[in-house]
């Protein structure tokens, strides 16, 4: 019995060793489009920081702007994290002179931080408010072990070169989606305690900027027309109404309302509220111009 | 609880070091395994603890009452008791609304609407497996074939064996019943060649089973547009998910018996080698087989007796089979199908040319031999087809669709990767066919193949999930 509970727990820690290698040094390193953001952030010192949500993950290309830019935003990205990321390294980005962030629905809507996010950004973006117990830090009992792997071995990292993701589809006046994404978009619109965290995170935000003399650029993200028609005035107009407050009180505030870009064209739409590749290289030709007044 | 679950990995230490460390008396010992069955069995719904604990009971009352009479017609009455009771469980819960349905629709055919009213039943995990098992106590009681026991923990302990209770091996009173009797030593050979097997059957489900479970369900259930080469490669796919499947958790019940000093008989050895279907049927679902032979083919005159006779009890054998797999004409279709091919085999005295192991002697199998197993692989893969399709008309157009489809190119870009995973599966099962398949691992260089298979399951179970075993419905 002594032989074998040796020879079995022998082979089970080896297992545990190589597993907790692969956990804490190996997939933290992956090829991936987090990783490839994380290091931008670390080996480029750009003058314009785009951070935020897949509006503008998708909707702002440095390729096609005349500025040193870098873009660190993300699908699902909440403003806490963004707050965390430009905590986090904006003492090194000596160049830095203007931080783009969406205000949106997502932004303003939204739920606190979750475990998951947590983990994949202590992770990946060696973001340390992030760190939470080993259990909960895991990759390897939370995401799939097979992406993972797939992680380890491709580089497969679907972005450009300073961070943006192509979209190629054209929007096709698809109602229905456009209903479902508003919708989705809108369940949490009378969250008033969602409302007032993010609110206080965004004050975070532009005391951290203020502190560090960048400028704030608060983006409203354009829209397909179609968007507007399904959405609620009442939460549009809250928006709207918080971004005037803000950039009328304070200085280092840039406002810019997507909505008054003129981009309505479906060319330049995925679906109602992401742009495409078009609508990526107009909108950041805008910004580039509207940075160039400042 | 699965048996690739983490339930089940915190599970079995607990039992385990209880059993050899804590709880060293016998009855204890057979007390343990019962709690630990009942909890096992319990995981999934504690409910159904009930009806083991009935058929548990119902069989040890039966089997002290046939032995204390002498009477034949008494003992035939008490007989009677444990068939119904077990067969009527077994009708209720698995064939009630089958039978209600078939019922009303002959009426409908002919032209008399009648209310259909089926019950919302839920089927008892494993209830095929134990309620055939406690029907084999009986009838070799009645038999007197064995000694009926008065030790009701041990023979509870039978009934629920934790390892093989809820999709077999279905194990014979007159093997395990009396290893419950006796004290159990601890072998580390024994022990060592369970784990073995345990690792070896959660490869054959988390990597083989399950991931062609991915492409089978998404090429069954798109089969109106799928072309006629993936239609093919989508009913080879299930031959290897079903055996991965079955067999994968027969090797972790008998490795995991084997932890606990038991001994269960081997359930599959290597059929997909098979010469012919007589062979397939003697190396695939071996207890349920078995069980079929001695208790009704046998009964019924086997293969002795007129033509017509030696036919009737085939086509029983194999219509009964398929109807124990579940209540659906599809599984009557495929057991009638394996009739078919099993028929001139019988009628020609050709059924047992084919006992040895195949290539025997050989490296490789010879030109013939390689046309015998494919030609077997592909009559058994054409009946899975049935076994699969959720009815005879869909398995029917699948069939059709093979042939008819306009263009024959295969969508096989996506499941590419699967092949690599079958070819070493074959290769292993193919060079331990001489015996059990942890035989080949005795080489220095073993454990390279156990973190091998150990990688792949941590691989493959982390990116899917737990999944069920498809025995379980049966």
């Amino acid at each position: 019995m002594k032989r074998f509970l040796q020879k079995v727990l022998f082979y089970i820690i080896i297992i545990f060793v190589i597993v907790f290698i692969f956990d804490l040094f190996i997939f933290p390193n992956n090829n991936n489009q987090m990783t490839q953001k994380f290091r931008l952030l670390q080996d480029t010192n750009p003058t314009v920081l785009v951070l935020g949500n897949s509006h503008l993950f998708f909707g702002i290309n440095p390729d096609s702007s005349s500025f040193n830019m870098i873009n660190v935003a993300d699908k699902g990205r909440k403003i806490e994290t963004d707050y965390i990321i430009l905590k986090e390294n904006i003492s090194h980005l000596s160049n830095l002179k203007y931080v783009i962030i969406p205000i949106s629905h997502y932004t303003l809507y939204s739920f606190k931080i979750g475990v998951n996010e947590k983990r994949v950004y202590y992770n990946y973006y060696n973001l340390k408010d992030y760190k939470q117990s080993i259990l909960e830090n895991s990759l390897i009992l939370n995401e799939p072990f097979r992406e993972l792997i797939k992680g380890l071995i491709f580089k497969d990292k679907q972005i450009s070169r300073l961070g943006w993701r192509a979209n190629a589809k054209i929007y096709d006046n698809n109602i229905n989606e456009t209903k479902l994404r508003v919708t989705q978009m809108e369940t949490q619109i009378n969250n008033i305690n969602n409302i007032k965290y993010n609110l206080e995170i965004i004050d975070k935000i532009i005391n951290i900027c203020e502190i560090h003399k960048v400028k704030l650029i608060f983006i409203t993200p354009p829209y397909h027309p179609d968007f507007y028609i399904y959405s609620s005035k009442k939460s549009a107009l809250f928006i709207e109404h918080t971004l005037d407050s803000i950039s009328v009180a304070h200085n280092n505030i840039i406002k810019i309302e997507g909505k008054k870009l003129g981009i309505y064209n479906n060319k330049f739409y995925e679906n109602s509220d992401h742009l495409n590749v078009n609508g990526a290289a107009l909108f950041t030709k805008k910004i580039d111009s509207i940075l160039k007044l400042n | 609880m699965l048996f690739n679950s983490f339930e089940f990995l915190i599970f079995l230490p607990i039992v385990f070091s209880l059993y050899w460390f804590v709880f060293k008396k016998l009855n204890i010992q057979n007390i343990l395994i019962l709690v630990a069955s009942y909890v096992f069995y319990g995981w999934w719904d504690w409910r159904f603890l009930s009806l083991i604990f009935l058929s548990t009971v119902v069989d040890y009352i039966v089997g002290i009452q046939l032995n204390k009479f002498t009477n034949q017609k008494k003992r035939q009455y008490i007989l009677y008791v444990s068939i119904f009771f077990n067969l009527g469980l077994l009708a209720f819960f698995k064939y009630f609304n089958f039978f209600i349905d078939n019922w009303v629709t002959v009426w409908d055919t002919l032209g008399v609407t009648m209310h259909r009213s089926s019950l919302n039943i839920i089927l008892p995990v494993g209830i095929s497996f134990y309620t055939f098992q406690t029907l084999s106590y009986s009838i070799d009681i009645y038999r007197r074939k064995l000694q009926p026991t008065r030790d009701f923990i041990a023979f509870a302990s039978f009934v629920s064996f934790f390892p093989q209770l809820v999709a077999g091996p279905i194990e014979r009173a007159s093997n395990l019943l009396p290893q419950f009797y006796k004290k159990r030593q601890f072998s580390y050979d024994i022990a060592v060649s369970g784990m073995k097997l345990i690792l070896w059957g959660l490869f054959k489900k988390v990597v083989i089973a399950d991931n062609c479970a991915i492409y089978v369900n998404d090429i069954f259930d798109n089969y109106q547009h799928e072309y006629g080469l993936t239609l093919i490669i989508g009913a080879i796919f299930f031959a290897f998910q079903i055996y991965g499947d079955f067999s994968g958790y027969s090797d972790i019940a008998i490795g995991t018996a084997r932890l606990f000093g038991f001994d269960l008989m081997r359930n599959f050895n290597y059929p997909y080698f098979s010469r012919d279907i007589a062979e397939f049927w003697r190396r695939w679902h071996i207890s349920l087989s078995t069980w079929f032979r001695d208790y009704l083919y046998i009964p019924l005159g086997g293969s002795r007796g007129k033509r017509e006779n030696q036919i009737r009890n085939v086509f029983i054998i194999f219509l009964v089979s398929g109807f124990w797999h579940g209540a659906n004409w599809t599984f009557i279709a495929w057991g009638g199908l394996n009739a078919l091919y099993f028929l001139p085999l019988l009628l020609t005295n050709k059924n047992r040319n084919h006992i040895d192991v195949v290539a025997k002697d050989r490296f490789l199998p010879s030109f013939k031999t390689t046309v015998q197993i494919l030609s077997t692989f592909t009559l058994t893969t054409f009946a899975w087809i049935f076994f699969r399709s959720k009815s005879i008309s869909e398995a029917l157009h699948y069939i059709c669709n093979i042939f008819i489809s306009e263009d024959f190119i295969p969508k096989i870009i996506a499941q590419k990767q699967l092949f690599p995973l079958l070819l070493f599966f074959i290769l292993v099962e193919y060079f331990s066919r001489h015996d059990d398949v942890i035989i080949i691992l005795k080489n220095r260089y073993r454990y390279l193949f156990y973190f091998l298979l150990s990688f792949m399951i941590i691989y493959y179970a982390a990116s899917s999930g737990k999944t069920s075993f498809i025995y379980f419905q049966f």
